[in-house]
Order: structure tokens, then sequence, then C-alpha cells
């Protein structure tokens, strides 16, 4: 008996030691000597990873001397696994990075500068994509990253059959915060008792940035080499603020936070596409569930209204592809990227609907520009001149959804004063400098 | 013939063998990260780039403070909001669960048709009770204006809806909230108790009735005596996982710890520090106060554990 317990414990301990081994060996995984192989990582709903993994199916068979598996990481997630794998020493060759983060890798020095690939390769022409984007990822000169999509948060999408119904003209993209907060007001409907069963107004998220954008407000004294918040040092700030708070405790045409906590789980997208909502704060990557759900209704999109003084400015988003600078094949990697961002990849983003091309003449093409709702999509293509990108800061996602927006929650239900919320931001900010590090 | 000495190595071997995948998991899975991060604790790394020793700064930020106008200002704020956050959640929810989870296990001790369907319907929250559905519905429960609970307390008081308490959307109704979310898995502490309780000699009970002792008598003198080592038990599991609450913070906040840093629990600050800030090292440094909370709490419980905890057969002096 003592004998079989031996030899079970044995069988055991050798069964654990061997698939360990395999597992931190990456044993299983077919390998070739003869072929590069490239690992590519992305977040990525369905659609994208579809197109991503057709993209990369063409790449293979035009060189069939290069291997590329495709990892794709849920949205949430992606850093920390991205992190992860640097950390345990297998990371990715190529990444997906968006404008948020590139501050994160780029002073880390994780990123491979791309000038000498694009300066070595004829076929491309980096003058192709959004000129702001390619700012935005160029540093001292070196450019890091190459554009796929380009995200101005600029998109109000309005319910065109209650602008009807309300007898209100649609919203032409040269509106004013005035002519919006009148909209909003005639689109919010009551019954006799007090209860809405119809709101103005609801944003994607809790968004400050194009209120504060368009009331002439800057996050930064300089984005490409901030030191100093200027977020809350102008009276323009308590200009913007007072505003969105007007629209939920004054005007009530917002839906209020109680309210949004928790509407039986659903997004605040879900309120515009089942009529609770006439307008919706956010940007294009909307647009494929709204065209697959909403069927009573028809929709547009208007862009974002200018503040008080005539300013249009909005936050934007985008991302695009990089190389590690652990890439062993820096130069096969360089031709996957130039090849999935090409025109066809770029042509296929464009036809979903998910996502504004970074390269112009896509976005300008029918790909992007088709008969499909919305039909005002070509604002688009004036709203990136307005866009603006997040400051070079590691530290600008703490500060703003960590300080700032947390310092701003007591506001919009009117518990705490504007003033004294501002108060509040110029203290945190001069506390936490914008960092390099 | 074999000796003694021999089978006992024997046995050893077969033991250690045995205990192979577990402290294999335990060296290289638990106390080699534990040991890395307490290194990391004393170093400022991004999970990106290389790592720099910066010795006591972590902890300094951490702890850091200055008086201004006579109003302390603290150099991490989020730090204390976390920290405090977490004690109300873990000395509110901890006793409460407890209580909760021995109440209904008494109810279930009982010896009625059917008491396997109830033990069950009891237990089957627990299921779920780590799963994003459960903090989901919970969204849905709490929602100041269309919730189920709202709905409830505005009909049984009378006190319109619109006066009821706004919990997630409150800073200060949301940990209460939280708090009430934790008693929808009592049934894992119930199931341990309801074996508790079981194990009790009926004899004793017996003797206490022959003695006079009325039924709240016998529940002070013999159940809970009896319970303590169940209760014991599971007061420590309890505070070490109340420590760790995370997933239904992330789910319930969208990941924030809000509104206004209400729901920022330690873990959760851990989890933004370390993944969505790249602060590695400064999240490191939380985990270790987190580590050594923990393990003083853990201390405390055993070192007064001879106080209150009855084994049986334990002959006391």
């Amino acid at each position: 008996m003592k004998r079989y317990f031996r030899w079970i414990s044995t069988m055991l301990f050798l069964a654990f030691v061997i698939v360990g081994a395999l597992e931190t060996t990456g044993c299983g995984k077919a390998s070739s000597s003869s072929k590069i192989h490239l690992t590519i990582s992305s977040w990525g709903g369905i659609n994208e990873n579809a197109i991503l993994s057709r993209m990369i199916g063409d790449f293979e068979k035009k060189h069939p001397n290069i291997r590329v598996h495709l990892e794709r990481v849920p949205y949430n997630n992606y850093v920390p696994k991205l992190m992860t794998d640097i950390a345990g020493g297998v990371a990715p060759d190529v990444i997906f990075v968006e404008v948020g983060n590139f501050a994160n890798f780029y002073y880390s020095h994780a990123l491979q500068p791309l000038n000498s690939f694009i300066q070595a390769d004829p076929n491309f022409k980096l003058s192709a994509y959004y000129p702001q984007e390619i700012r935005h990822f160029t540093v001292d000169q070196q450019v890091y990253v190459v554009p796929r999509d380009i995200a101005p948060i600029a998109c109000v999408f309005y319910n065109e059959n209650e602008f009807k119904a309300a007898h209100l003209p649609y919203p032409n993209d040269n509106w004013n915060w005035n002519q919006f907060l009148y909209d909003a007001r005639h689109l919010t409907k009551r019954l006799p008792d007090g209860h809405t069963t119809q709101w103005g107004v609801i944003d994607d998220w809790t968004m400050i940035e194009p209120w504060i954008y368009s009331a002439g407000c800057q996050w930064v004294n300089n984005i490409e080499h901030p030191t100093q918040w200027t977020l809350a040092a102008t009276p323009n700030f308590l200009t913007a603020i007072r505003f969105r708070r007007n629209l939920i405790t004054k005007y009530k045409v917002m839906i209020p936070p109680a309210s949004l906590s928790a509407i039986g789980g659903a997004g605040t997208s879900d309120l515009f596409i089942n009529g609770k909502v006439a307008m919706f704060i956010s940007g294009i990557w909307r647009t494929p569930p709204f065209r697959h759900e909403i069927k009573n209704f028809k929709w547009n999109v208007a862009m974002f209204p200018k503040g008080p003084t005539g300013i249009r400015a909005f936050a934007s988003g985008g991302s695009g592809y990089a190389i590690l600078k652990s890439c062993k094949h820096k130069q096969a990697a360089w031709k996957l990227i130039k090849y999935i961002d090409g025109v066809k990849g770029e042509t296929l983003l464009a036809q979903t609907g998910l996502a504004q091309p970074a390269m112009m003449s896509v976005a300008e093409s029918k790909a992007f520009l088709d008969k499909l709702p919305p039909l005002n999509k070509k604002m688009l293509l004036k709203a990136v001149k307005y866009a603006i990108f997040p400051p070079l800061a590691t530290n600008f996602a703490e500060v703003e959804n960590g300080l700032v927006y947390p310092a701003l929650d007591d506001v919009w239900d009117g518990r705490k004063s504007v003033v004294k919320a501002t108060k509040q931001i110029r203290r945190i900010l001069a506390k936490n400098p914008p960092r390099d590090k | 013939m074999p000796t003694m000495s021999t089978l006992r190595k024997k046995e050893a071997v077969s033991a250690y063998l045995f205990l192979s995948p577990f402290l294999i998991w335990l060296v290289f899975l638990m106390i080699g990260p534990i040991l890395a991060a307490i290194y990391l604790s004393f170093c400022r790394w991004n999970g990106l780039s290389s790592i720099h020793f910066i010795g006591l700064a972590n902890y300094k930020t951490m702890f850091g403070f200055s008086i201004h106008d006579g109003h302390i200002s603290f150099n991490d704020p989020r730090f204390w909001a976390s920290l405090y956050n977490t004690f109300y959640y873990t000395i509110l929810s901890v006793p409460l669960t407890m209580v909760l989870g021995v109440v209904v296990a008494m109810m279930m001790d009982q010896k009625i048709k059917g008491i396997s369907f109830f033990r069950t319907i009891y237990y089957l929250p627990s299921v779920l009770s780590s799963g994003v559905a459960f903090a989901v519905l919970w969204k849905w429960i709490f929602n100041a204006r269309s919730g189920l609970l709202n709905y409830f307390i505005s009909f049984v008081t009378t006190i319109p809806i619109d006066q009821c308490p706004k919990w997630l959307a409150s800073p200060t109704w949301s940990k209460p909230a939280l708090v009430i979310m934790s008693c929808w898995s009592i049934g894992s502490g119930m199931i341990i108790y309801l074996a508790g309780l079981q194990n009790i000699p009926q004899a004793l009970y017996e003797a206490a009735e022959i003695d006079g002792a009325s039924r709240w008598r016998q529940f002070l003198t013999v159940t809970l005596p009896g319970l303590s080592p169940v209760i014991f038990f599971n007061l420590i599991i309890s505070i070490v996982f109340s420590f760790q609450i995370f997933n239904q913070v992330y789910i319930i906040s969208n990941g924030i710890g809000g509104p206004a840093n209400s729901t920022l629990v330690m873990v959760l600050y851990i989890y933004q520090k370390a993944f969505q800030y790249f602060q590695l090292g400064y999240a490191s440094a939380l985990s270790c106060v987190l580590l050594i909370i923990i393990m003083v709490s853990t201390w405390i419980q055993f070192k007064y554990a001879n106080k209150w905890v009855y084994y049986e057969g334990e002959l006391r002096k």
C-alpha cells in the first residue's frame, strides 16, 4: 500500500513539474527556425479583430517567411496584460497604443523610434495621416506610433424624430451652448407631477473636456512639454463647470448622477437607443451599435457646440501601432505595421463605421462617408482641427480620473459649490505637477 | 526488515512528495511574489522600464502630510480615503454577516421537512457572490430612482422616492450599500456554522435543560461556546476577505471608486496605481501596508482567542 502511495505521489510531483516547465518554456507552440515569428497585441472588439485577422492572413501570404500571432486582450485588461508580458520577458513585438497612454510608453523608453524605417521606405508616406495625430505621437522629431484612427469626442448624436416633434430645426455644426441648451430644454418631457419621461441630453460618461475646452481652458501650459496644470487657473473653468452642473440641477435636462449610477445595469448609450434621451455626447465609435439597434427613429450627428466666446474645441482619442524596443525582428514588424495600417486596412476599418481612419484619404473616401447613418459624419473631417490631445505627462490619467473628477462628483448634484470645488482642484493640481517619469 | 527510522523516512518522503505541488505553488507563486513586492515597494517602477531603488520614498509619500492654516494636508489623500473606506466596510460588514450567518444557521438547524431545500436556497447566493452578475444585479437594486430597494422603502415608509437614499450615487450611502451587498453571501459562513452547531453534543443541552436553563441561557452558555472555534475561523477568514474586497467595488463604481472616492478601497487603489497609472513600486508599497494590516489583525485575533474560544476536550485552569 505504501509503495502505491509513494508511486502516486512521485507521479503527482513529476506531472506538476513537467506541466510547469512546459508552461514557462512555452513548449507546445510550433516553432521553426527558418521563419520569423511576430506577436501583435491588440484590444478591439470582434469586428476590429476580424479585420486585423484578415489583414494578418493577407500579410502572411505576401510574406511566407513571417508568421504573425494575434493576441487579443479586452480593453480593460490590455495594459495590465502588456505590463505583465513585458515584465515576464515575453513582450509582444507590435503593440496598440492610444493617445492617452502614449506618454507612459514614451517616457519608459519602451517604444522603437520609427524614423529610420520611414525614411528608408519610399512606399510609406507619413503625410498621408492626420498631421495633428502624427504630431502627438512625435517627440523630439522622432515618430513612435503610426496612427490607425483619430477620435474627436465631438459627436452630439441626436434623435431626428424628437427634434421634429418639438418643432426644432436640426442642429447645425455652427450652433453654440445657448442653442444647445434651448434644444435640450425643449426636448425634455415631463409629466404634470414633475417626473421626467424623456431627457434632453446625456454624455457617454461624466465628461468635462468638451465644456472646459470650448470655454477656453487648457489642461496644461504646453501639451508636448507640460510643466504646469492651467486647468482651473481662469474663470472660464467656473463657467464650464457651472454650465454642465446647471444642465442637471437648474434646467434638469441632463440625467442626474443618482439615476445614472444604475439604470438597470444599462449604459448611457442604451438610453439614447431606447429613446429616453434625445441627444447623446460621445465619439464616432458608437455608430455600429446605433446602426444595429436603433429601429424606431432617425438619427444623425452634429459637432459639439461652440463655447460662450465662440471657441470650438474638444478632446480627442485615437490609437495606432508601435514596435517595442525589445522586438528582435524590427524590419519585419515595420512591414507588418505598414501593411495592416495601409489603405486596405484603413478602408476595412472605415466601412465598419467604428472609427475615423487616421489616413486622411480614406477618411474622406466613400468607405467612411457612406450613405448609412449618421449622414453628417463628414463633420468629423472638420472636427479634427479643433481636437485637443491629452498632455504628454505620465500622471495625466491619475490627475484627471483619480483627483480632478472625484473632486467634482459632489458638484453635479449640487452638494458642493463650483467655487469650493475649484479651490480644491487648484490645491490638488499645485501638489501634483505634470510628471515625465 | 526495515528499521522504524527507515519507515519514517520513507513516509516523510511520500508526505513531501504529496505536498510538493502545494509547496512549489507556495514558494514560487506566493512567497516569491510577496518577497518581490516587498523589494519593489522600495523602488520606482512603471512596469515598462528598469527598476530604480528609491529607499523609503514611496512610504514617505504614502504617510507624509503637511499642516497649512491648521488643516492637515496629506501627500496622498486617496491612500487615507482607501484605508478609511476599507476599515469602514470591514468593521460594519464582518459583524453583520457573522451575526446573520449564525442566526440563519440556527434556523437551518431545525429538524423539519424540506430543510435541505431551504439550506440550498440560502447557500445558493454564495456560489454567485464573487461574480459580475451579482454586482450588476445589486447595481439595479440600488438605483436611486428605479431600484427595488427604494421602491420598497418608499412603499413601507411612504417617503417619496426622491427623498430616499441615493445609495451608489451618494458618497454618504455608497459604503452602507456595499455593506448591505455583503449580506448576500452569508451562505458560505452559514454552512460552516451549521456544521459547528451539529457538532455540539445534545447531552449538553439536556443537562442545561435539567438545570433549568432557559433557551437564551442555553444559547449563551452552550451554543456560543460550542460554536466559538467555528466563529473564530469565520472571523479570521471574513476579516481577511473584507480587507481584500475588490470585485463588487470594481463593478459598481466602474473601476473608479466613486462617487468622490467613497468606494475607493485598498485593493482597488492598488489596482489603479499599478495598472491604470503605471506605478507598480507605489502599488507594491500599498500592498505591503495591506499585508501588515491583515497580519496584525490576525495576530491580535489569535492572541485573544484563548479568552473566548473553547475547544472540545480542552482543559482550562
